[in-house]
């Protein structure tokens, strides 16, 4: 997983073609995953206190988050594609190195024009078993389900009141239908996410946001009480939450 | 890391130029499972302790060895028996002087495979190495002190020679003692269960075994996958620390005693699953007996408490109550996990003295 990344043969193929950029400035880019509740920063000091109030009316807490994105993409200003090597990056907020993670050791600085990437697998990237650290990391998804990974493990407590609070497990994988099991109907879920314009400066760091209210609303207000846990067999639930994450990542304005 | 090896064997070499019959040091590759080479990232050595033959064999040597504590009566495969996994019988551990600990001694295998480097019950210890410094100097274990066991060794009639031949003309110290044994304990490696058998397409499970599986994998049944590992996962444990619902109110914090954050207050280690035939009893303390007993915790025994893990769900009805077929039927699967090899390889028992 952190491998170097060296540079991209798009890129440096354009370069051949005789554009005179070849002495742009180059820098090491980092992006750094940030989350937030409302305005309120979520970070892994904040684990396992109930406190983040949803659309819904319940509160709960964050104590375990990890997620996926894959095929990351800068687009240049002028048209250019930099696809960035790596090819998936496994955030996990406990672990603050994995919050910041490398996109490319020669990108030039400037002006780009959009930022993308997938949340989670495309069907074509979710292969059962085959990445060893992801599987080292225990974030595979059951063969019963269709197996591959998990995209999203947002894992906590919520009260409606002061009840005992109740787990739930928010697990987005790749939606299956298992009401005949030999016969398993798979939807894709994961999503491509497109940041706009920024611009890569000398200092070489980004840092998106993902706003973790958004899983609960909007545009689908989520009942915690009626969706918890068992979340990952359950098709309508991983649609919803398909449709929710589309408003989950910006970039991070402090 | 080649290269300091090859460094390394010249230092040894140097050595030993005095003694004659001293085997030079060999490097030593760790027999890597098939399904760990498919499935998994590579096992941690240390480059400062790179294998050899004959670290290891001077590290297994030790280990079965009381010379290492107070009165020389206990060795680590005291509570470390070969026939139980590398744990033992007993609850909690009885200590040199006859006093019980307050935990279950671990199995010992796949321990290269546990990526955060953080053993014990409570992640504690960090690295093999610095973990076996413990035991010898605990005076609720060997109650020894590790100079006069440094001198011991340097006067015995066997030991210097063998010192001499893993790690050249280094004085005897506490380093190159549990710079050994975690070469030995490295060795011990768990992978050729019935389970892994069937993953390597050799045998089919029964029903139940299939059946159990499907439970074990099954978000609305047993759920365990999400911290005991999966057929992607053949070390059969996340390593990582959580609460599994045990108590409700903590006599023993866990990994919070060590991180000092109430939030870890009653977070153990993940076991893994293999092998459970041979280490009863089971969890922190040791308090249940029988494979039966867990299932019948996690189906209905759950107690909250403000750090239970989120994945211990139904919590308030005490679990999802299993079925006593999906119950049976679970327990049938984890024994598919027992490694029969790995519990009779005479390769892990102490080797005849002559
Ligand atoms: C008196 C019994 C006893 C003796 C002797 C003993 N141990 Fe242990 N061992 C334990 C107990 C109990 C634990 C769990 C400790 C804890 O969590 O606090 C343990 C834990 C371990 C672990 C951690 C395994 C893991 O998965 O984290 C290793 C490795 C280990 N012992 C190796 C050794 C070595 C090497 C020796 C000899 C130098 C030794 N032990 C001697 C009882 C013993
Ligand atoms: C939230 C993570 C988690 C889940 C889910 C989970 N376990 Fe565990 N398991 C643990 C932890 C942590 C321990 C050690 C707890 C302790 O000793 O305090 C443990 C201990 C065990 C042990 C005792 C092993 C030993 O060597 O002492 C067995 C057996 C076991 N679990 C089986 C299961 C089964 C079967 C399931 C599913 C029904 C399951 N676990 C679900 C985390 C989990």
């Amino acid at each position: 997983m952190n491998k170097k990344i060296p540079f991209l043969v798009l890129w440096v193929s354009t370069l051949l073609m005789g554009c005179s950029k070849t002495d742009t400035p180059t820098t090491q880019l980092q992006l750094q995953w940030k989350h937030s509740w409302g305005t309120a920063a979520v970070s892994s000091a904040d684990l396992n206190q109930i406190q983040y109030p949803t659309a819904h009316g319940e509160r709960l807490s964050v104590e375990r988050l990890r997620y996926l994105v894959s095929q990351m993409v800068l687009v240049h200003q002028d048209g250019r594609e930099l696809e960035v090597e790596t090819p998936y990056f496994l955030m996990d907020l406990s672990e603050s190195e994995s919050l910041q993670i490398s996109l490319g050791n020669d990108v030039p600085v400037g002006d780009y024009s959009e930022l993308r990437f997938v949340f989670g697998f495309l069907d074509e990237d979710n292969l059962d078993g085959v990445y060893p650290d992801l599987n080292t990391a225990n974030w595979n998804v059951p063969a019963m389900l269709g197996g591959g990974y998990h995209y999203l493990q947002l894992d906590g407590k919520f009260q409606q009141s002061d009840e005992t609070p109740q787990q739930y497990n928010y697990h987005m994988i790749r939606a299956a239908d298992r009401s005949d099991p030999d016969n398993l109907i798979l939807q894709e879920t994961a999503f491509e996410v497109v940041l706009g314009a920024f611009e890569v400066s000398e200092d070489g760091v980004l840092s998106i946001e993902m706003q973790l209210d958004q899983w609960f609303q909007n545009p689908y207000t989520w009942d915690l009480a009626q969706w918890n846990t068992m979340l990952m067999p359950n098709f309508d639930a991983q649609l919803k939450m398909k449709e929710n994450g589309a408003t989950v990542f910006r970039w991070y304005r402090p | 890391m080649k290269k300091k090896l090859v460094l390394w064997v010249t230092a040894a070499f140097t050595g030993l130029s005095c003694s004659t019959d001293a085997p030079e040091t060999s490097e030593y590759r760790l027999e890597i499972p098939e399904v760990f080479e498919q499935y998994l990232i590579a096992p941690v050595i240390p480059a400062d302790n790179p294998m050899t033959a004959e670290g290891i064999a001077l590290g297994k040597r030790l280990f079965f060895d009381p010379i290492l504590s107070g009165n020389q009566t206990m060795a680590c495969a005291h509570c470390h028996m070969p026939e139980n996994g590398f744990s033992e019988r007993r609850r909690t551990s009885l200590g040199i002087a006859g006093v019980p600990g307050h935990r279950n001694a671990m199995p010992i295998f796949n321990l290269a495979w546990n990526f955060s480097d953080r053993f014990a019950w409570d992640g504690k210890e960090i690295g093999l190495e610095e973990q076996a410094l413990e035991p010898v100097s605990n005076p609720l274990e060997m109650n020894a002190d590790w100079e006069q066991v440094a001198q011991r060794l340097a006067n015995h009639p066997q030991y210097p020679a063998l010192f001499q031949a893993a790690f050249g003309s280094a004085p005897i110290d506490s380093i190159l003692v549990v710079k050994a044994i975690a070469q030995f304990e490295r060795t011990l490696i768990s992978g050729n269960s019935k389970f892994d058998q069937y993953l390597r397409g050799e045998v089919s499970l029964s029903a139940p075994e299939q059946n159990g599986l499907e439970v074990f994998m099954d978000e609305t049944r047993g759920d365990c996958f999400h911290c005991h590992g999966s057929p992607n996962n053949p070390l059969w444990t996340d390593n990582a620390f959580h609460n599994n619902g045990l108590d409700a109110s903590f006599s023993d914090l866990g990994l919070g005693a060590v991180s000092g954050d109430p939030n870890d207050n009653g977070k153990f280690r993940t076991p893994s699953l293999r092998n459970l035939s041979y280490t009863a009893p089971y969890m922190h303390d040791g308090r249940f007996n029988t494979l039966m007993e867990v299932i019948d915790h996690y189906s209905e025994g759950l107690q909250y408490s403000p750090t239970i893990d989120p994945l211990m769900k139904s919590v308030a009805a005490g679990g999802v109550h299993l079925s006593p077929q999906d119950k049976s039927d679970l327990l049938a699967f984890l024994r598919t996990l027992d490694d029969a090899e790995f519990q009779s390889n005479p390769d892990h028992r102490p080797d005849r003295r002559p």
